[in-house]
């Protein structure tokens, strides 16, 4: 039976070795002296050796499920990075044709783009020399909008599909 | 492989690569996941967020940096926000030590003396019990101060906690789990 109101903080401490000098003689002192302390000392030994080899953890069979979903999800996204690095025209695809209606709804009215084919050919033309193109191509319309009269419905479209396409060109 | 080649392979975006992190580091970051949260299927999902977060920021890992530490990182960072996601899980590291003297006496009670090599078994069982009994939190921060061999500074700058609150936990903890072995230690004495 223990009688001893041994400090077993003190004692963890001791054995983790962050007590200050001060503390840590006074433990060696009372450890010294009192039998039980030492018992007590021994059996936390002991509780530390077992913690600091604990068992490995057994390993699941369904471990590779979980790699083979992990590689499923990587390889398909690397696939439509490759993709998308290959032909940077089929990921603009759905914005070159926001950028074809925004040249489109603007420069009609200025009689340099007839129709819509001749906006997708303008946007296409202009998107291969460069994006930075497009963007000047975009930031003119908008300035075109704000000089020209364009019919107001067309305004309306042409103005949602420029920020649009201005939001996708900044992203 | 080495952990350089494994990362180069997947900085040139090929797929073998990432098998080979997979199959070099899975079975690690599984049984840190289960050492932390005691429970197999989380554990294996958790396994899984790992390993896409690692995909998602590998870009910005520098290669020749070691894998390990790096993982068992995102590890600990996934298991922690598991735990705090669910309330009813991280209180239970508020409340825990209330019924540590009951426990004790229920082991000694439950105690008769058995030969010598059942008591190792008995041990590891008891231990491995006492450790799926505590609050998330105690259990992270003996198994990082045991396990990982950090200071109680590192582990409170892990968690995000209070230093005196990582102490109190470990203390806590490891008297409890003194207590849930107390009969067999007292066999050992």
């Amino acid at each position: 039976m223990m009688t001893c109101n041994c400090d077993h903080d003190l004692l963890q401490g001791y054995l983790d070795g962050v007590l200050s000098p001060g503390d840590e003689l006074k433990a060696l002192r009372h450890l010294t002296l009192c039998r039980e302390c030492r018992q007590a000392l021994r059996t936390w030994k002991l509780i530390y050796w077992e913690l600091d080899h604990l068992p490995k953890v057994e390993i699941p069979p369904k471990l590779t499920h979980v790699s083979d979903r992990v590689m499923t999800l990587v390889e398909a996204r690397l696939e439509k990075e490759a993709r998308r690095q290959q032909s940077p025209g089929e990921e603009g695809r759905g914005w070159l044709d926001l950028a074809a209606a925004a040249v489109t709804l603007t420069f009609r009215p200025l009689q340099r783009v007839p129709d819509l084919g001749g906006g997708i050919k303008l946007a296409r033309a202009t998107l291969a020399r460069s994006p930075a193109a497009l963007a000047w191509l975009a930031r003119s319309g908008l300035r075109l909008l704000r000089r020209r009269s364009v019919g107001s419905s067309d305004k309306v479209k042409a103005r949602g599909a420029w920020g649009q396409l201005l939001s996708r060109l900044i992203r | 492989m080495t952990d350089l080649e494994i990362i180069q392979l997947c900085h040139k975006k090929r797929p073998e690569g990432f098998a080979r992190l997979l199959l070099a580091y899975q079975e690690l970051v599984y049984r840190q996941a289960y050492s932390f949260l005691r429970h197999r299927e989380d554990a294996l999902d958790i396994t899984q967020d790992v390993f896409l977060r690692a995909f998602q920021a590998i870009d910005r890992f520098e290669a020749g940096r070691p894998i390990k530490p790096w993982l068992k990182r995102i590890t600990l960072n996934l298991c922690l926000n598991f735990i705090r996601d669910r309330p009813a899980l991280s209180s239970l590291d508020d409340t825990f030590g209330d019924e540590m003297g009951k426990t004790m006496a229920d082991t000694l009670a439950a105690t008769s003396d058995v030969p010598g090599e059942v008591e190792g078994l008995w041990m590891r069982e008891a231990l491995d019990e006492a450790l799926q009994e505590l609050p998330p939190l105690h259990r992270i921060v003996v198994l990082l101060r045991h396990q990982e061999d950090l200071t109680y500074e590192e582990i409170a700058q892990r968690l995000d906690l209070p230093l005196g609150t990582v102490k109190t936990y470990l203390f806590r903890a490891r008297k409890y789990i003194r207590s849930r072995l107390a009969g067999l230690l007292m066999a050992e004495e």
